[in-house]
Order: C-alpha cells, then structure tokens, then sequence
C-alpha cells in the first residue's frame, strides 16, 4: 500500500483510482537525473563528518565528565549540557542564522574587530559540513553523553580497584576498564547511527539551505521532501525515498556483520 | 534547590501571563469596537434567502487582524448581505504543504486560496472550478477588471479559475539611497551607470555609518523573496529584461514571452552582476536576505542603498535617526539605470488571482450564492466597506466624498490595515483615494516631513515614467512538472544563476549548464510558456 | 555508589595523585569550563538580546548579558493567544504521547527480554528493521491521510508511538533486571500482565523516566511531523507557532499583490528581540520538567547486545 505511489502519477484529491499508472517512470527519471550522484555524496559527506565527530564526543566527554572529582561541579557541567538539546531544530537554526550571518552575527562582528573579512558560513559550500558539524555537537553532546554515563556507572568498581592495587596510573585505568567496559555501548550505538545516517539532520539541513550552499547542502532526503511535498509529485518521491531507505538497510547490516566479526558484538 | 528553580520558573510564567491580561489597550480604536452601536441594514443590493456558511483556507498577511470575529469587515458582509465567511488563515510560509495535507484530507473548504500550490496545480487535481461559464454572475468584477487587464487574470490554460483582488496604485517599491551618505561624500544621486557603480565603490570605501569600521557597510542590499529568486528584480531591471514577479520569465522587445535566461542581455547581466559581487558592492548575503532581515540592515545602518517597499525608507529613516543617527535620510529615486541607459521597474500587478472556487462547493450547490457575496463586494456598497470601512467610525462622508478619521491614517497604512481596511488577504478592490488619504495622513505632500515625502516620491513620483507591465509566471504543465529539477531546486537554473554570480563558476561554464537543463525539459517550459502566454492575450 | 565508598577512593587517590595526574586535573577542569562556554553562550546570547533595549539590539552591541532592561518583547508575544494555545496542544500531544508510548515500549520489550518463543530473533529483527527502513515522509503522510488521522493530534502520537531505539534500550534495561524474579512470580502464578505491570515496570522507573524524557522531548521539539499532519490552526503546535512568529517575521507580501507596508516604527526594532523572546519561552517548559527526571539520567539507559 504505502509503496503503491511508486507506480502512479498520484494525485491526492483523486486517490489511486482517479491516478494514472505509469509503470517505472520515476525510478527511469530518479537514475538519470544528473544530479543523483551528487545527492548521494552529499548525503554521505554531511552525514559521515557527523557521525565521525558527533558519534565519539558524547563517549570522550563523558569520560572526561566522569573523572572530574568535584561531584557538584560535574553536576552542573552535565546539566548545562543538556540545556542545547531542548532547543528545536527549528530554533537552533533561527540561531545559526544570526549567529553566522557576516553582517548582523557575533561571528562578523569579532572577525573585523579582529581585522579580518567575515566569513560567509551560509553562503559558502566549503563551510556546510562545518556548520552542520558544530552546530550538531552543540546540540547532543551533552544529551548523547547520558547513554555513556549510564554504562560508566555500570562498570564494576572492583575492576579499577584491581587495577589501582596492579600499579596502573589513571590513564591506564580508563585504556583498560573504563573503554572495555564502553564497548558493547558504543558498537551497539555505532551500528544503529550507521543505519540512520541518511536520515538523521533532515530538518536541519532543509532549514539551512540556500542557493548558493545547495551544492553542497542538497541531499537525497531534502531532494525527496521538495519534490514530493513542494512540487507534488509523490510517486517520484517516493521513489527516491525507497532508494534511500534500502541504501540504510545495506549499510547497518554491513555495519552488523563486519561488528559480528571483529567484536562479537551484534545488534541483530 | 533546582525543583524550586524550576517552581518559580512556572511560577513567573504564570504571572507574566496574567500581567499581560491587565495590560493597557494602545491609543487606535479598537478594531473590536468598530460595529459597537452601528444598525446594519440588510443590503439593497444583496441579500440573500438563506443565511450562507462559506468556509475557507487562506494564506494570511501580519499587517492585518487575524481574529476577524474582532474586526469589522466580516461580522459586516454577514449583517449585510446574510453570507458568513468562515476562513481558516495560514501563514505563507509551508502553505503548499497545508494544501497538500487539505487536499489528501479529502475535505476541502468552499473557497481556498491555491497560494504557492499553484492555482493550474488545484485545477489538474480537481480540487477547482474553472468560472468562465459563470463570468455573467459577477459582471461587476468582470468590469473592475476591465478588457485589457484580462490576460492577467487568466490562467496558463486560459481558463479563469479566480476571484481576483485589484490594486488600482502605480507604485509600491522603490529603490532608495542612504542621502545623508551621498551628502558625505559630497556626491549626487546616480543617474548613470558608472556613477551607480561609482556610488557603491564609494559607500564600500569609506567608513559611511561612522561606527570606526570601513568594511561593514553593504552597498546595494538585496531581498531574497521567498526562494531567492527575487533578489535579482532590480538589477535585470537595469539591463532592460522585463522580468516578471518571480524573476524567471520575461517578454521580450518584439513581444515573445520566454525565460529570462533567453533575454539577449542575459548574459552580460550575468557578467555585470558577478563582478559587482566580487568587487563587495552587493549583498553577499542575497540568498538569503529575507524581508524581515533586509528590515534589520537597514534600520542597523549598514545599508547604503536597497530596492524595497517604498514605505521602507519613512521608516528607516525614523529608526535611524532614534538610533542616534540624527542625519540620516534616505531618498527613493529612479529605477538604476544600466550601461545600455535601460532604465526601468516593475509596475504593481493590478488583477492579481485570489480565491479559487472548489469543487466542494460546487456540490454543496453553493457556487452561485458564493459568487454573488464575491460580486457584491465589487459594487459601491462592497468597495465603501472594503475600502473606508463603517461610516461614522471609520470614516465621515465630507462633500459627498469618504474620508478616512485622522486616527486610522496618522500612521499611514498601518492602523488602518491592522483595523481591517482593505483586507488584503481577502481581496477586493482598493481605490487610489483611499491609498492617497492613508499616505497622506490628513496632510498636503508640503506639509510631509522630509521621511514621509521620500515614501511619498517612491510611491507617486521618482518612478512614474519607468513602469512596464509585469508578465505572469505561467504554470503550463511543462512548468508544474520540471519547476523543482530546472528551475529552483538544487541543480535548477535559478540557482545556477545565484551560484554563477557568487562565483561558484564561470558565466560560461553556467551558459553551458543551461543549455543541458533546456535539453532536459527547460525548452519544453518555453515553449509551452510561449503558446500559453499567446493563449491568454487573446491570439 | 555510596557516599562512604566514594570518600574513600577520593582519599586514596589523593595520596597516589601524581604531577602528571594533577596536571590532567586542571586541564580537565579548564576543557570542562570551555565547554560550558560553548554550550553555554548562544543560550545567554538568545537571552540576552530578548531582554535588551531594542537601540542597543540594533547597534548589535549585546553579547552574553542583557543591556538595558526592555520587557516589551515578552509582554508583546505573551499577548498572543496562539502561543499559549500552542503550548497547550504541545503539552497534549506530549503528555498523552509518552504515557502511551511507554505502556507500548514496554509492552514490546517485555517479550524480547524475557520470552522464550518460536520466531523471537526474526521478532527483534523485524522491530529494528523500522529503525532505518520506512516508507518516508511520503508514504507516511498519504497513509495517515487515508487512516484518517490526518488534522488530528493522534497522528503525531501514533507516527512516534514506538521508536525502535526506545524499544532497544527498555530491553536492554528489563534484561539487566534478575530473571530470577519473573521467574518466582510465574510460580507463584502471576502472568504475564501482572508481572510486566505490577513486578518490572515500578522496577524499571530509572529507564522509563529517561524515555519518558525523551519521547517528551521529541514531541516538544517535533516541527516537520507537525507540519505535515496538522491543519487547524487551533491544533497547532508549539513549534508550528514559533515557526511562524520566529522564521516568518517577514510579511506575506509577495503572494499576492504587491502593496506597501509591512511595520510600524519600533516594531521593526523589537523584531529580534521578540524572536529572541518566543525561543526563550519554548525552553523554559523543559527546562522545568528536567530537574524531576534528571536523578534517573545517570543510570536508566543501558544498552545490550543479543549474542551470537
């Protein structure tokens, strides 16, 4: 039923029997549409740099968190950590607007006190990675850490207590107990980001796009929403939407397989 | 300790919430008060039998009141002529995702207005009817349109599908400078354009808003529009291509309609407009200088000169000055004259296509009554109120003419819109008196400061030989289906052009580009554009 | 942890702690503060211009704290009935959205941490498939369309009812719990039912709390499935209402004809601020509701593997 658009030229008034059927038109177009690959890599490039700095920040700062000895201290850290994630997609964005912006933005401001051109963050498409990248880790670091909290408070503390009486220093501590003990977490994470990376940052990027960051801001699921919702053509969307969802499903079962193998740590 | 924080969060939320219940009302009449105390008589010219529901979805304006069960012009239409308007109001922003969703809801209102859903969209769904067969039921809108402006309530199929509101004033944007800049520097407004160029450089050079920083002003600030295609408007403008609202297509000197991509002088426009980006003298922010931000840059003092709505500059020009820029002043003047001496700009759409009837109605049998109420608020009776609103509240008849009480205009369009007058989203038609008396504010142009004469000159004055007649954009077929892969969306011709003139590429290598888009479906848009545009005038 | 135990270790840390140690102390601490900064900052930026006097805002010299006073920008979007009516349809969707989520999560954990039936690991397969294999925007919104859900808040309840992830880390969590008690109350004759709902649900309070953040979280923050399924402007919700006050400040103008006019002098002035205004009030809800929930935080969420 949901995938039955595939097949029509849909409209919506009319439901299937008032649409025509046109066979594979739209996956004759979505394949030969020049701009495919570059959809694709898009897809990749901004979702890859999230998940190569977004996915181990969380573990590294709680860690860090975690050996802060200050117990109200590191109280508070964590909750001022969390405060970005209760800020909306639609909100952070407003923010990284005025944020960014060379003429109105405190970015602007302090690059000509310093002397220097502002940048154009926005307009330019060697910086969308980055802007999605920062942007990104202001917003879940701290509520990703929580997961990582959870599993250090589950390593037995008898582990580092052996380890304390067998001579290691802090540092050998945490190689030794505390990563082995993040393990399962992190590769069960791991597979799990793996299989959402061509979905997570949808609305985000959606928001953030402009003319002149489309070449480098344009993915397969913003592709899919403006042809489907802004220029009606739900069977074509759903086409390309059906592309990008068995490309997930490739990727998290080799994301589980290869984990299988190395780790003996598996989700399925 | 952080549970009471959080208490007294609620807590101030609460009361700040009560706080503003007790607050004071603001000096303007209250739009709710306006029918307090006024007898309508049931309309001569229209009453109907039953008292008719007619629901209704819309695309709203900030500028007016959205709770109309508060102001006076619906709960009015219903005392006089027995039909209720139930309109549900949506911002513009997502409203072809609202349509969409009414639409797979199955449930439509009787009157919707098709927004950026496209109205030939609504029309291949079935969602509409076309009204060619019913022109004779609403004769006076067809003469409020009048024969020469048909073209432009028709549609790309040459149907008319609408109900159309009609603006009968020239003007509305202008471009404007920054005077007490140019005074500085000791120049004259531009009237050339190596003296346009030469202005820029000079406002790029010099440190104009004082503020101890060479490099923050912006010479020629540009809006975005709603997908960036806007931004553009004035400069083609100066390289002589008669663009329409949306920047894509144009008709050229021997009246073919085509893109603007086609435009014999496209490519030098191209070039031109390039090397000013480079050279820093226009907005690096144009795709995406959204209205509201425009607003912002300017009223900060980073703008030297913009092309806006021509009221812009009364404004600025106030906020500037209670921001401490005591001289500030900015002037509208003519349209940027560009190298060939083009020198041009858009004239305000007259008969623009609102409401579109639905088939729903047309079930309801409800298309005629409907379309009565519609034709009766183009008569004299429908215009009076649309236009000056209750006598005796808002306006007085004075020698047999409607004048508008001094507290709804003191602040030009502004009270008065937000009073309900001229109910925009609604449509109807607005008289060029009522439009003067609002500019005006009850004065002579001699007794205008300087802030409200330039508004005055943008409007009625500095632009009044440069007008050409906006051609539509025309939703063929062709267009419905390529507009998201050629035209706006990523890989699209429009935004080719922003990257072209960010220097993201050559002027070339864009050309080039065109040519592959034109291959894959973009010939076919002109191409049907072209015959669609010969359709609708009457060929 | 007791308070006892860590008292200990602290001592016996300090006596051991070398210079090395010491120094990662303090660059620690400096890296954590640094961070606090980060996070920190656009928050009080937001804060601060919404709080400011609208010449100060314009001359764009407010940074990290208010300068001169100016409330207006509250009062002014306090004023808005749709945002209150926002907040409330918020409140709704969210409240109404999590109890049932979390009856359903744990619903579907408790037989994939303690069954024991044919089919169980194709079960867990097909669950998480969902994570990453769906119809999409698309297909979604036509088949809430046709479900009849459509304009109505129980589609954005129904479209995030059960989230796979959830359903892995509440699994993840009852597996942590000793099998051996649901095993003593199937002797003693308790099914299923009663043992999910009197025995491992009050046991589980430190996971469902999180996830009851979460979910709460979600709907507060969800715009594009709002977007998407909510037609009335009387249902709309929060963030449908802070899209249009914040993004669309701009007036509709070009839609239709194009006319003059848009604001009023000052209005202009106050628009930051009253944008800056609106995002503070979405946070303060949440920011209400976190320090209830956060003692779970540290040790509700586990994740587990299935082995093999």
């Amino acid at each position: 039923m949901v995938f039955a658009h595939l097949f029509f030229d849909y409209k919506l008034l009319r439901g299937f029997e008032g649409s025509k059927y046109v066979g594979f038109r739209w996956f004759e177009r979505l394949f030969s549409n020049p701009n495919l690959l570059q959809y694709i890599l898009n897809t990749l490039k901004l979702n890859l740099s999230a998940l190569i700095f977004l996915f181990p920040l969380p573990m590294i700062f709680a860690i860090l968190l975690n050996e802060l000895r200050n117990l109200r201290f590191k109280k508070t850290v964590q909750t001022l950590s969390y405060l970005p994630h209760f800020v909306s997609t639609v909100v952070l964005v407003s923010m990284i607007m005025t944020i960014a912006s060379p003429s109105l933005g405190l970015l602007g401001k302090w690059a000509r006190a310093a002397g220097q051109t502002p940048i154009n963050y926005l307009a330019d498409p060697d910086y969308f990675v980055l802007v999605n990248v920062v942007s990104g880790a202001w917003q879940s670091i701290g509520w990703d850490a929580v997961i990582f909290m959870s599993a250090l408070a589950g390593i037995d503390q008898g582990l580092y207590e052996a380890a304390r009486i067998d001579g290691a220093n802090r540092w050998k501590q945490t190689l030794h107990v505390t990563l082995p003990g993040l393990m399962t977490t992190f590769v069960l994470l791991l597979i799990m980001r793996v299989g959402q990376m061509l979905s997570v940052n949808f609305e985000k990027v959606y928001l953030l796009q402009n003319n002149l960051n489309l070449s480098a801001s344009e993915m397969l699921p913003t592709f899919v929403y403006k042809t489907g919702m802004e220029s009606r053509n739900y069977g074509y969307a759903t086409a390309a939407g059906l592309f990008n969802s068995v490309i997930s499903l490739v990727l998290v079962f080799a994301a589980n397989h290869i984990s299988r193998r190395v780790t003996d740590i598996s989700l399925m | 300790m952080k549970k009471l924080t959080a208490l007294f969060l609620a807590l101030a939320m609460l009361l700040s919430m009560t706080a503003v219940l007790a607050e004071e009302k603001p000096a303007v009449p209250d739009p709710k008060s306006i029918l307090e105390g006024v007898t309508l008589e049931p309309s001569k010219a229209l009453y109907l039998d039953n008292h008719v529901e007619i629901t209704g979805m819309g695309v709203h304006f900030n500028n007016y009141p959205t709770e109309f069960d508060g102001a006076y012009y619906f709960p009015a239409i219903e005392k006089l002529t027995n039909a209720k308007f139930m309109i549900d109001w949506r911002v513009q922003d997502g409203y072809e995702t609202q349509v969409a969703t009414t639409l797979a809801s199955g449930k439509l209102p009787d009157i919707m207005t098709a927004g950026a859903y496209g109205i030939i969209n609504l029309a291949n769904e079935g969602a509409i009817i076309p009204l060619d067969d019913y022109l004779h039921l609403i004769p006076d809108i067809v003469e409020a349109v009048g024969e020469d402006r048909m073209a432009d309530w028709r549609q790309a199929d040459g149907h008319i599908y609408t109900i159309p509101t009609i603006v009968d004033v020239p003007g509305s944007q202008s471009v404007m400078i920054r005077q007490d800049w140019l005074d500085q520097l000791g120049m004259k407004a531009p009237e050339t354009w190596d003296e346009w160029v030469a202005m820029w450089r000079a406002f790029r050079d010099n440190d104009m808003n004082g503020n101890g920083d060479t490099t923050d002003e912006i010479p020629l600030a540009l809006e975005m529009g709603g997908s960036g295609e806007r931004a553009m408007a004035s400069l083609m403008n100066a390289f002589g291509i008669r663009a329409s609202s949306d920047t894509q297509f144009c008709v050229l000197d021997d009246g073919t309609y085509t893109m603007v991509y086609e435009h014999p002088r496209f490519m030098e426009f191209l070039q031109a407009v390039q090397d000013l980006y480079k050279e820093g003298l226009i907005d690096p922010e144009f795709t995406m200088r959204k209205q509201a931000e425009l607003f912002t840059v300017m009223d900060t003092g980073l703008v030297g000169s913009a092309m806006t709505w021509a009221e812009r500059a009364r404004i600025s020009t106030t906020t500037n000055r209670e921001a401490g820029d005591e001289d500030a002043l900015w002037t509208c003047v003519a349209p940027i004259k560009g190298p060939h001496g083009d020198q041009m700009t858009q004239e305000r759409k007259a008969v623009t296509p609102v409401w579109c009837i639905t088939y729903a109605a047309e079930e309801a049998g409800k298309v005629e009554d409907i379309l009565k109420v519609f034709n009766w608020n183009f008569t004299q009776e429908g215009l009076v109120l649309y236009n000056y609103g209750i006598e005796g509240k808002t306006y007085d008849v004075v020698d047999g003419k409607y004048v508008i009480k001094p507290e709804f205009v003191s602040n030009g369009f502004v009270d008065y819109r937000a009073t309900g007058m001229e109910y925009e989203p609604f449509g109807g038609r607005w008289f060029t008196d009522a439009f003067t008396q609002c500019l005006f504010a009850g004065k002579t142009v001699d007794q205008l400061d300087d802030a409200s004469q330039s508004f005055y000159n943008g409007l009625a004055v500095v632009n009044n030989d440069y007008f050409y007649s906006m051609p539509q954009t025309l939703e063929t077929e062709a267009y419905a289906e390529f507009r998201g892969e050629l035209i706006t969306g990523a890989g699209g011709v429009c935004v080719l052009r922003d990257q072209c003139i960010a220097g993201q590429m050559t002027v070339e290598e864009f050309a080039a580009k065109y040519q592959q888009l034109k291959d894959m479906g973009l010939q076919q848009v002109i191409d049907q554009g072209a015959q669609a545009y010969a359709t609708i005038m009457g060929n | 942890m007791t308070q006892q135990a860590i008292k200990k270790r602290k001592r016996g840390d300090f006596i051991r702690r070398s210079l090395g140690e010491k120094t990662f102390d303090v660059l620690n601490i400096l890296l954590m503060l640094a961070l606090v900064c980060f996070f920190l900052f656009p928050i009080l930026n937001m804060l601060s211009i919404s709080l400011s006097n609208e010449y100060a805002v314009l001359r764009g010299d407010v940074t990290f704290y208010p300068m001169g006073i100016n409330l207006q920008a509250y009062e002014q979007i306090f004023s808005h009935s749709t945002l209150w009516q926002g907040i409330m349809n918020s409140i709704l969707v969210a409240g109404v959205g999590c109890v049932l989520s979390i009856i359903s999560l744990s619903v579907a954990a408790y037989p994939l941490a303690f069954g024991d039936f044919y089919g169980k690991k194709l079960y867990n397969v097909l669950i998480l498939i969902t994570m990453w294999f769906n119809g999409g925007i698309i297909p979604t919104f036509l088949t809430m369309s046709r479900l009849g859900l459509h304009n109505t808040h129980w589609a954005l309840i129904f479209n995030t009812m059960i989230t796979a992830y959830y359903v892995v880390i509440v699994r993840s969590y009852f597996e942590s719990l000793p099998s051996s008690i649901v095993e003593s109350a199937r002797i003693d004759g308790a099914n299923d039912f009663r043992i999910l709902f009197q025995l491992i649900i009050p046991l589980s309070k430190p996971v469902l709390a999180t996830v009851s953040l979460w979910v709460i979280v979600g709907h507060w923050n969800d715009y594009l499935n709002a977007l998407l399924f909510i037609a009335d402007r009387s249902k709309y919700t929060l963030q449908l209402v802070l899209k249009e006050m914040v993004l669309n400040a701009e007036s509709s103008v070009y839609a239709i004809s194009m006319s003059g006019g848009t604001d009023t002098v000052g209005a202009a002035a106050l628009g930051q601020q009253v944008r800056n205004a609106v995002l503070v009030v979405s946070m303060i809800p949440m920011v209400i509701l976190y320090p209830f929930v956060q003692r779970y935080f540290i040790t509700g969420v586990t994740l587990g593997a299935v082995k093999g």
